[in-house]
């Protein structure tokens, strides 16, 4: 099923604003969440999430990288886009499902990964599970 | 850096080639009882020994200064020998040979390298020994500056690891330092970035203005951040924060920072309550920042929809102004090291944060002679700055 909504996740009202039009532009739905407790709360109520697009570096109760650790736990098949200022996380050490965006990004690589995210294949399941 | 008694035992024993010496001058002396002793104005302390009669002195242990003719070489700096007290003419009545029993004595000064005395290589016998030869006085003085030499050396070498220490952390820092500002400035460039962008999409009326708030909000935080870099370099790489004391009202100070805030946190809820009307001897401005400081980051990490709040109180003479927030609790092991440069950035990175804020904010508490403290649990964590109202006046 192609994606249709997509949560950003944002404490800047600035780059919020701004990833919420690209977003828009390209024909999905944006939400918008502030914080990682917003975004938990945006995912409880609409089932038709299918991606989160979070910063990594933001206040409050866990991080970008806590909360796609509990949507991976909680709904394995939204995909994750993570984005950051800083050099800290390589697109290595991320699982095969999440994709890594540095910050400052143009519209462009934006657009770019969020498609790169629907083209991925989600990984095999397990044979001994 | 002075060599106080307890150190310099130590630093003999360091001295591998220590025990020869002693057992050295004992052979070709004959003498039965040989010491390094440290002799300073006040007190006497063997620091190494080698007692074939009985002596019973130990390494660390003392005599009476006055009864010693060490006190007295510290005085000359001249050598002493004494091959019979029984035939000489000045020792034959003095008290030292009778109070501790021997009849012959020879006593060298060890010099440091800059100059200072440390103290004596001597040795005594209870009878008399032929001291009075040159290769006796060569040896002693030849293993006089050989202590001596070697002690200087573990002096330099200490200071030397000391000020390498002290360089490896300045280095540390200004890592850090440079490691937080290219990430913590990148963040509000980015937003003032995004905000450009947003204005060429051609916005209406309202969302023009609002994106126009949005980035001087930004650029005030960046002119903080680097009001904050510019303290933090002139405290910790110059010396302290340079204050201007004057009798000020806390409650202005409060008031305003406090309206500034709300100011630019229009979706927030900052309660003040004052009830102090005693005057603050203090810096106005640094007070101010510290209030800033503590507010704005009570705003980053309470919980979005409930309120911070910020008391003034008077109690025994002492100012307290308290800034609590419903944020999650800060874990106990974050806590201790809170007020140190960095270390908030280090565990939750809020965006516009340089890890700086309550470094400066606790900086400027000790500059008044005050403390700053955390108390954190899962309903609320506290911020208190408390000063004298008394001592400052």
């Amino acid at each position: 099923m192609p994606v249709s909504h997509i949560v950003v996740v944002e404490d800047d009202p600035l780059i919020l604003m701004l990833a919420l039009g690209i977003i828009e532009d390209e024909g999905y739905i944006a939400l918008k969440a502030s914080g990682p407790d917003e975004a938990m709360v945006l995912l409880e109520r609409r089932s038709e999430i299918g991606i989160v697009f979070t910063d990594i570096e933001m206040p409050g109760s866990m991080d970008g990288l806590g909360l796609g650790t509990c949507i991976r736990e909680r709904w394995p098949d939204i995909k994750i886009l993570v984005a950051s200022g800083g050099a800290r996380v390589s697109e290595t050490s991320l699982p095969p499902q999440e994709q890594f965006l540095r910050k400052p990004h143009s519209a462009k690589e934006l657009t770019a990964k969020i498609l790169a995210l629907q083209l991925k294949s989600r990984p095999l399941p397990c044979p001994a599970l | 850096m002075e060599i106080d008694p307890a150190s310099s035992v130590e630093a003999i024993r360091a001295i591998d080639v220590v025990p020869a010496i002693l057992d050295t001058v004992c052979r070709v002396t004959g003498m039965g009882f040989a010491a390094i002793a440290r002799v300073t104005g006040e007190r006497w302390v063997a620091c190494s020994v080698k007692d074939d009669i009985a002596f019973g002195l130990e390494p660390g242990g003392e005599l009476k200064l006055e009864t010693t003719i060490c006190h007295e070489i510290r005085k000359s700096r001249q050598a002493v020998i004494i091959p019979d007290v029984a035939k000489d003419a000045v020792y034959c009545s003095h008290h030292t040979p009778a109070l501790y029993g021997f009849r012959s004595y020879i006593s060298f000064p060890i010099i440091l390298p800059d100059g200072r005395f440390f103290g004596t290589l001597c040795a005594i016998d209870p009878e008399p020994r032929n001291l009075d030869r040159p290769e006796v006085r060569n040896i002693f003085r030849m293993f006089a500056d050989l202590i001596g030499f070697h002690l200087g050396m573990g002096q330099q070498l200490s200071e030397t690891q000391a000020d390498l220490g002290r360089e490896r952390q300045t280095g540390i820092q200004r890592e850090q330092f440079i490691a937080v500002l290219g990430h913590d400035l990148r963040n509000p460039l980015a937003a003032l970035e995004a905000g450009l962008s947003l204005m060429k999409r051609a916005p209406d009326q309202k969302r023009a203005e609002f994106i126009m708030s949005a980035m001087q909000a930004t650029i005030d935080r960046m002119n903080a951040m680097v009001g904050n870099i510019l303290d933090f370099a002139r405290g910790r790489l110059v010396g302290d924060l340079p204050l201007r004391f004057k009798a000020e009202s806390p409650e202005a100070i409060v008031t305003q920072i406090v309206n500034e805030l709300a100011i630019a946190h229009p979706e927030r809820d900052i309660v003040l309550d004052c009830d102090s009307a005693t005057p603050l001897m203090c810096d106005a401005q640094r007070i101010g920042q510290l209030v800033s400081n503590l507010v704005g980051n009570a705003l980053t990490h309470g919980e979005q929809g409930t309120p911070v709040v910020v008391e003034c109180r008077e109690s025994d003479d002492e100012f307290i102004l308290s800034v609590t927030n419903n944020g999650p609790e800060i874990p106990a092991h974050v806590r201790g090291t809170l007020f140190q440069p960095f270390e908030q950035g280090a565990e939750s990175h809020a965006s516009g944060s340089l890890g700086l804020g309550l470094y400066i904010a606790s900086t400027i508490a000790k500059a008044h002679g005050g403390s700053l403290t955390v108390q954190s649990s899962s309903a609320e964590t506290i911020f208190a700055f408390r000063m004298g109202v008394a001592a400052t006046r």
